[in-house]
């Protein structure tokens, strides 16, 4: 296992591994803290106690306060219901039906009873095509059902669900949500930068990869690749006390360096030989599909074990957090500043802005691609037409010869219709040739 | 859970025997959302079946060794999410594939109207590669893409004919870069056995190379051509 980052600074929070506090009493004091709305005691807390917020119950009430609630919610659905009533269904309906078919399966265990599956699924479905309904502009992605599992399982009632997922969607999940997937791919490529900074070795090593491997953790909050509800609601704690969806960036770069021994071992096993000289690379593929699973493989399904782990992951995202600010990042610079790692509105007219910006970009984006495709054709032609040396000749022999013929018709003063017509054809032909081969 | 119904194929009887030769095959999974590509890969890899699978984000990926008379087959497989806007990601995965198939319901013709895209794709993809690199005359020629048709779940036909069977052949007839079409169902495991022996029976002479040389060369043409699996074969071919 690899050792914590040796940092010489004081981490920001000390975890109370060791409490001596019991279970009951922290439940407690953390209800009085709720009771009291003292939300920043009670964010220091959940930072600094070992089971974090202990219980559902807890977290229903505690995260829509962490990350914040839309007072004129009831309001706006009203008012959205009578717009749209009677209108045909969202265009991500079937997607999402097919997706929440497919739901609760590693969860069984904390499910309950199986039979509870299909009141859980319908739950999900209606939670998150209200939400969808609600936000206007945003798209449906797979993986996003993943994260709205965790919602309807930690809230009993639907509107509760529906209010939280709402704001967790506008706040930690919208980017994802643009009719193309290029600014989530922007966020991607943070993660190798900020690899750079941290452990250079490291960065070497998973550099033949594109940072795809981290999509699924990343738009899924961790859900996808973290079978254990615990250690993901331990994590869910943790980000959302801190309020700062760039923390979702931080705690997969600590994921890769927790794991780097693990991943090298794997990488070697895959390749069926070890790397040893330097400047040696992993082949791409190999890299990728380890980084795929890593996080499914490695963190530890015991639960006991996995809490330590997630904590020094979370321990180790707050110190890599504290060394270096994404903001010294130049993959960061290339995010819209309409991006939840930059501003943290979750006001909807912020969010058509966004839109806005982004389909633009894709306009230009097709622009510029159709302008490469035709370049790239001509340079083709051109390609083509010096491979075959007689064919340019013999063009270049009939060009001669229509401008000849066309002279010689013109300063002889005849007007012989066919032939001024042949000369013409291959005056273009000539000029057409003339600008592919320039 | 199903458990295993039958061994699969003729590998187990053969182990004793030392490969010759090997080969790291890559396949591409593609098609619309729920039509069956990881069950597909479940099916190959554990002979089982789960009817409770969760959705594919991003892709997946598993490899399965298979050995075949002398031969050691190294088979990796990337399984692709279905969402539409997953598309643009998918190029990374059929790039170096030596074989995509193309997995549409049997139940659902919107979903063979996906294969129609894929198809359309990759022929696009094909062309471009051929015109970038020629093939060369030295000997190891490209292995262009293999591109297989896949309709799965044919247990809900329950043994009728596939509602839109003419636009299956019509699109055989079409698309001449489609070199086979096999009739699955994950579920029952039928054909899947069948499908996967075609592919491996089918694998290029010129792809393998030898196993005494694999230690000898293979760390230095990584450095190479990392990007380019195919090129691993160079140096061995032993036809």
């Amino acid at each position: 296992m690899v050792v914590l980052l040796d940092d010489s600074g004081e981490s920001v929070y000390d975890f109370d591994l060791g409490s001596n506090f019991g279970k009951d009493r922290q439940i407690h004091e953390m209800t009085e803290m709720l009771d009291a709305n003292d939300i920043d005691r009670l964010r220091e807390t959940v930072l600094c106690t070992s089971d974090r917020l202990l219980d559902n119950s807890l977290r229903a009430r505690a995260w829509p306060l962490f990350i914040g609630q839309d007072p004129n919610l009831d309001v706006y659905m009203k008012s959205l219901s009578e717009k749209t009533s009677g209108e045909e269904s969202h265009k991500d309906t079937d997607q999402v039906q097919k997706d929440v078919d497919r739901s609760f399966i590693y969860l069984c265990d904390t499910a309950g009873e199986h039979s509870e599956i299909p009141h859980l699924r319908k739950r999900l479905f209606n939670v998150i095509m209200k939400v969808l309904e609600a936000i206007p502009g945003i798209n449906y992605y797979q993986g996003y059902h993943d994260v709205a599992t965790m919602v309807v399982l930690a809230f009993e009632d639907d509107y509760e669900a529906f209010q939280f997922l709402y704001i967790l969607t506008l706040r930690y999940l919208r980017d994802h949500m643009m009719t193309s997937i290029r600014p989530t791919i922007k966020q991607l490529d943070i993660i190798p930068e900020l690899l750079s900074h941290i452990d250079y070795d490291l960065y070497l090593i998973l550099e033949p990869s594109p940072p795809v491997y981290a999509l699924s953790s990343i738009i899924s909050l961790f859900t996808h690749d973290i079978t254990n509800i615990a250690d993901i609601s331990l994590i869910w704690d943790f980000i959302f006390a801190c309020d700062e969806p760039q923390l979702i960036i931080y705690i997969y770069t600590a994921l890769l360096i927790y794991y780097k021994d693990d991943i090298i071992t794997d990488l070697n096993e895959m390749s069926d030989s070890s790397i040893d000289s330097a400047g040696s690379r992993y082949d791409t593929d190999i890299v990728h599909a380890v980084l795929n699973k890593f996080i499914r493989i490695h963190l530890s399904i015991d639960s006991i074990d996995s809490k330590l782990e997630v904590y020094n992951v979370l321990k180790l995202a707050l110190d890599i957090r504290k060394k270096i600010p994404l903001t010294k990042l130049k993959t960061f610079r290339h995010i819209s500043k309409f991006s939840f790692l930059k501003s943290k509105s979750t006001s909807i007219t912020v969010l058509a802005l966004q839109i806005k910006e982004h389909q633009q970009y894709e306009s230009q984006l097709n622009k510029k691609r159709y302008i490469t495709e035709k370049l790239n054709n001509s340079q083709l032609l051109k390609r083509e037409l010096r491979r075959s040396p007689i064919l340019i000749k013999a063009s270049l022999g009939v060009c001669i010869l229509g401008v000849i013929l066309h002279t010689t018709y013109k300063n002889s003063g005849i007007k012989v219709g066919i032939g001024n017509e042949l000369a013409r054809n291959v005056i273009a032909l000539w000029n057409c040739m003339k600008d592919t081969l320039k | 859970m199903e458990s295993a119904t039958r061994p699969s194929g003729r590998q187990h009887a053969l182990l004793t025997t030392k490969p010759k030769r090997t080969v790291d095959y890559k396949i591409v999974l593609l098609g619309e959302s729920s039509v069956g590509k990881s069950s597909i890969l479940e099916r190959l890899q554990n002979n089982t079946f789960d009817d409770n699978k969760s959705s594919t984000i991003g892709a997946a990926f598993i490899s399965k060794k298979v050995v075949r008379e002398t031969d050691l087959i190294n088979l990796q497989i990337w399984d692709t999410a279905g969402q539409e806007r997953f598309h643009n990601l998918t190029p990374l995965y059929y790039r170096n594939s030596n074989a995509a198939l193309l997995v549409f319901d049997l139940t659902s013709l919107e979903s063979f109207k996906k294969a129609e895209y894929w198809i359309n794709e990759l022929e696009t993809y094909i062309g471009e590669v051929e015109l970038d690199e020629p093939a060369s005359n030295e000997g190891r020629g490209r292995d262009t893409m293999k591109i297989i048709l896949v309709g799965n779940k044919v247990d809900l036909l329950n043994g009728e004919a596939c509602p839109f069977e003419d636009q299956i052949k019509e699109f055989m007839n079409v698309h001449k870069s489609v070199v086979n079409y096999f009739k699955t169902s994950a579920k029952k495991n039928l054909e899947i056995i069948d499908l996967f022996e075609y592919i491996t029976n089918s694998i290029d002479d010129t792809l393998f190379y030898d196993i005494d040389e694999e230690n000898k060369s293979k760390k230095g043409i990584i450095d190479l051509n990392f990007s380019n699996a195919t090129s691993n074969t160079a140096s061995s071919c032993s036809c």
